[in-house]
C-alpha cells in the first residue's frame, strides 16, 4: 500500500501563559497511513494522540516537522492548503453532541462540508440523502435537531457528514469512547463497512485497545508525545517489544473469564510531566527493565522488519519475558465461535474476518 | 397556534406568581421597624392620638387581616394612599414609573450598544487591542459604583463643559411639560410636537442614561465575550473551520448559539434596574419610581413600597415572557 499520509518528525509545543515554559505535547512523531488502511493510534489520555490528529486536519499548527498528504505538503495552516485538498481529509470528534451545531437541522449539518466546496444545491440534496442512508439512518431524521437523537445516532450523523466529501483519509478522534457498548459496536461495524465499500483510510485514535485491535491494520503506541512502538496490529498485540506496549496491553480487561492478559512487565508510578521531559527514554522512571543507558540517551528506532519499529534498548529482553500469544486474537476467535454456534451468522463474525486479513 | 397556547398558559401563571410576590413583600415591609403613625403625628403626639390614628389606618388589625384588606382593595384597583404625598399610590406610580422606565430602557439600550460589539470584537481576537480594552473595561465597569460615575460625569459635562443641563429632574423648570400621554417625557413632547420640551427632556436624559449604560455594559460585555468564545472554540465551529467554511458563516452560527445567554443577562438586568437604578435617580433628582419606593421604606410609608414591588414584578414578568418568546424565535429546539 502506498502511503497517502506521511507524518515526519512532528513536534508540537504549547506555550504556558505567564511563563516561558512549554507543554511538549508531541516530541518527534513519524508514521504513515496507506490508502484504504486503518492505523490505530493508542496511548493514555494526555499522551498527545489527539494533538497529532488535530495537526493533521490543520486545526493545530505544528511547531516542527512535516506532514504530506498524497505527496503534497500540508504542514502549513489550513487556510493556505491547496483548494483541491478541501474535503479530502475529514475528522470525526469524540463527543458527537458537541460536534453538531445544536441549532442546525441534521440535514443542514451533513450538507455543510459541501457548501465550502461550492457544490450546486440539487447535487447536494442527492448526496445528503445518500450519506444518511449510508450510515443507516432514515431520511426523516434530516429534519430533526441533534438533541432529538441518541449519542449513537449523532455519531452516525457525524460520520455521514465526514463521508459526504468522499474523503481519502478520516481522522477518527476517539469516535466511540462517549458511547455505550452496543452503540460502540455498531459504530465500529459501520466504519468497517464504509471502509470496505469506499476504501477510505482511517487514522483511528483511541485508548480502547480491544477496539483498536478489532478495527486497525497497523497500530502505533504513543507515550508522552512519542511513538514508542508501531507495526502490524496482530504482531504488536501478540508480541509487544516495548515495555510500555506490554504494560498497556496487560491492563486491558477482556469480557471473558478464560482470557487474562497477565504480563511479567508491570509499569509503576505516574506518567512524567510533559513540561519537564526526562532525559533519556521517557519511560525509564517507570520501567522495570531500565538500565543506566536508558536514563542517559533516547533509544533510536529499531527496525524489526515488516514495518515493526520499536524505541527500546532492551526490546529483545521484552520479547523473551512476555509470552508471545495473542490473547486478543484468541478472544476474537472464541467470540466468533460462540456467535457462529448460535446460528445467527451476525455481522460481527464477518467483520472479525476482514480485520484479520 | 402553539405560541398562543403558550402565552395563554404563561399569563395564567402570572396571577399566582403575583400573589406570592405580594404576600412576601407585604410580610417583609411590615417587618421593617417603624410606626407611620408616630412619624405622621410628630414627636409631641399623645398615645391616644397615635392609637386613634392606628385604628384609622387599620394598623390595629392582625397581620393576616391587614393582608386580606390590602388584597380586597387591590382587587378594586386601590393600591392604598401614601401618607407622604397624600395621594393614591396608583396615581403616584403612573406618574413616576414611566420616568424610571424611560431612564432604564435607554440606559440598557446604551449598555447593549457598548457591551455586545465590544464583547464580540474581543471574542474574535483574544489577543487584539480591542480584547485588551474589553478586559480592562469589564473590570472597571464591575468595580465602579454607579452614583460615583454619575457624579464624575456631572462634574465633566455639566460643571466643566456645560454641555448638558443641571442634574435636577427630567425637564427644565422654566419649560411647560407636554401633556402626559405615555408618561415618558421625550415621547410625549414628540407627540405634542413640542421641540423645545423634547430638547430639554432629552438633554436631561443624557447623563443618567449614559451612567447606567456605561456601568451595565460590563456584565453584557463579559457574557457576550465568554459565550461567544466558548462557541467559537466548540467542536462544531472547529469543524466548520476545517471544512473551509467562510469565516462569516462560522461566526454567524456561533453567534446564533451564543445569543440566548446574552438575551438572558439583558432581561435580568432590565428587571433588576427598575429598582437598582435608584442611586442614579437620586443623584439626578429624577423623581422616578425607585426613588419613590426608597422614600417609602425610609418613612414607614408601606403602600408606595408595595405598589412599587407590584409594578416592577408585573414589569419583570412581562420582560421574561417577551424573552421566552424571543427564545422561541431564536432557538429551534424549544419550538420544535
Amino acid at each position: 500500500m502506498s502511503p497517502i499520509l506521511e507524518v515526519e518528525d512532528l513536534y508540537k509545543r504549547f506555550p504556558i501563559s505567564g511563563s516561558r515554559r512549554y507543554v511538549q505535547a508531541i516530541n518527534g512523531v513519524t508514521f504513515s497511513v496507506g490508502a484504504g488502511e486503518t492505523l490505530g493510534l493508542v496511548g493514555e489520555s494526555g499522551s498527545g494522540k489527539t494533538t497529532v490528529g488535530r495537526c493533521i486536519v490543520g486545526l493545530t499548527e505544528l511547531s516542527a516537522g512535516r506532514i504530506r498528504f498524497k505527496g503534497e505538503d500540508i504542514s502549513k495552516p489550513r487556510a493556505r492548503w491547496p483548494r483541491h485538498l478541501l474535503g479530502k481529509i475529514q475528522l470525526v470528534f469524540q463527543e458527537p453532541g458537541e460536534s453538531l451545531d445544536p441549532r442546525m437541522r441534521i440535514g443542514r449539518s451533513i450538507e455543510e462540508p459541501l457548501l465550502a466546496l461550492k457544490v450546486p444545491p440539487s447535487e447536494r440534496r442527492a448526496l445528503v440523502a445518500e450519506a444518511i442512508e449510508r450510515v443507516g439512518l432514515s431520511r426523516e431524521m434530516l429534519e430533526l435537531y441533534p438533541a432529538e437523537l441518541s449519542a449513537g445516532q449523532q455519531q452516525r450523523v457525524a460520520i455521514a457528514r465526514a463521508m459526504i466529501t468522499s474523503p481519502e483519509l478520516v481522522v477518527l478522534d476517539e469516535p466511540t469512547s462517549a458511547l455505550d457498548p452496543t452503540a460502540r459496536a455498531e459504530i465500529i461495524a459501520l466504519l468497517m463497512k464504509i471502509q470496505a465499500e469506499l476504501g477510505t483510510a482511517y487514522l483511528f485514535i483511541s485508548h480502547d485497545l480491544s477496539t483498536v485491535r478489532f478495527i486497525s491494520h497497523r497500530v502505533a503506541v504513543v507515550y508522552l508525545g512519542m511513538i514508542v512502538e508501531q507495526g502490524d496490529v496482530g504482531e504488536v498485540f501478540a508480541a509487544p517489544r516495548h515495555p510500555y506496549s506490554a504494560g498497556l496491553l496487560s491492563a486491558v480487561l477482556l469480557p471473558h473469564p478464560h482470557f487474562s492478559l497477565e504480563s511479567s512487565i508491570r509499569l509503576e508510578g505516574e506518567i512524567p510531566s510533559p513540561i519537564n521531559l526526562p532525559q533519556g527514554c521517557f519511560l525509564a522512571s517507570r520501567c522495570p527493565l531500565a538500565i543506566a543507558r536508558c536514563r542517559q540517551e533516547m533509544p533510536p528506532p529499531d527496525n524489526l522488519g515488516g514495518g515493526h519499529m520499536v524505541h527500546c534498548f532492551r526490546h529483545r529482553d521484552v520479547a523473551s519475558m512476555d509470552h508471545a500469544s495473542d490473547t486478543f486474537a484468541e478472544f476474537q476467535r472464541e467470540a466468533e465461535r460462540i456467535l457462529a454456534g448460535q446460528k445467527t451468522a451476525g455481522p460481527v463474525c464477518n467483520l472479525g474476518g476482514t480485520s484479520n486479513g | 397556534m402553539r405560541i398562543i397556547l403558550y402565552i395563554g398558559r404563561r399569563l395564567l401563571f402570572i396571577v399566582p406568581q403575583l400573589l406570592g410576590i405580594v404576600l412576601v413583600s407585604f410580610l417583609l415591609v411590615k417587618s421593617i421597624p417603624g410606626d407611620p403613625a408616630v412619624l405622621m403625628l410628630g414627636p409631641t403626639a399623645t398615645p391616644d392620638a397615635i392609637a386613634s390614628l392606628h385604628r384609622k389606618l387599620g394598623l390595629d388589625h392582625s397581620l393576616p387581616v391587614q393582608f386580606w384588606i390590602y388584597l380586597k382593595n387591590l382587587a378594586h384597583g386601590d393600591l392604598g394612599t401614601s401618607w407622604q404625598t397624600t395621594r393614591p399610590v396608583l396615581e403616584d406610580l403612573i406618574q413616576r414609573f414611566p420616568a424610571t422606565l424611560e431612564l432604564v430602557s435607554l440606559g440598557l439600550l446604551l449598555a447593549v450598544l457598548i457591551g455586545v460589539p465590544l464583547g464580540l470584537a474581543s471574542a474574535f481576537n483574544e489577543r487584539g487591542w480591542l480584547a485588551g480594552i474589553a478586559n480592562f473595561y469589564g473590570l472597571g465597569a464591575g468595580s465602579l459604583p454607579d452614583f460615583w460615575l454619575a457624579l464624575v460625569l456631572i462634574f465633566i459635562f455639566y460643571t466643566t463643559l456645560q454641555w448638558v443641563p443641571a442634574p435636577l429632574g427630567r425637564i427644565d423648570l422654566t419649560i411647560v411639560p407636554p401633556p402626559p400621554v405615555t408618561g415618558v417625557l421625550t415621547v410625549d413632547a414628540l407627540l405634542a410636537g413640542d421641540w423645545q420640551a423634547f430638547r430639554s427632556a432629552a438633554g436631561h436624559l443624557v447623563l443618567p442614561a449614559l451612567t447606567l449604560g456605561l456601568i451595565n455594559a460590563g456584565p453584557i460585555l463579559k457574557m457576550t465575550q465568554s459565550s461567544m468564545e466558548k462557541m467559537l472554540q466548540s467542536d462544531f465551529s472547529r469543524y466548520e473551520v476545517l471544512c473551509g467554511m467562510p469565516r462569516r458563516l462560522v461566526v454567524r452560527h456561533a453567534l446564533r448559539n451564543a445569543l440566548p445567554s446574552v438575551v438572558t443577562i439583558i432581561s435580568v438586568l432590565y428587571g433588576f434596574l427598575i429598582g437598582g437604578a435608584v442611586l442614579v435617580e437620586i443623584v439626578f433628582s429624577w423623581g422616578g419610581a425607585g426613588q419613590y419606593a426608597v422614600q417609602g421604606v425610609l418613612n414607614s410609608d408601606f403602600y408606595p413600597v408595595l405598589g412599587f414591588v407590584l409594578f416592577s414584578a408585573i414589569f419583570s414578568l412581562f420582560v421574561y415572557l417577551v424573552v421566552d418568546l424571543i427564545y422561541f424565535a431564536i432557538d429551534p429546539r424549544i419550538s420544535h
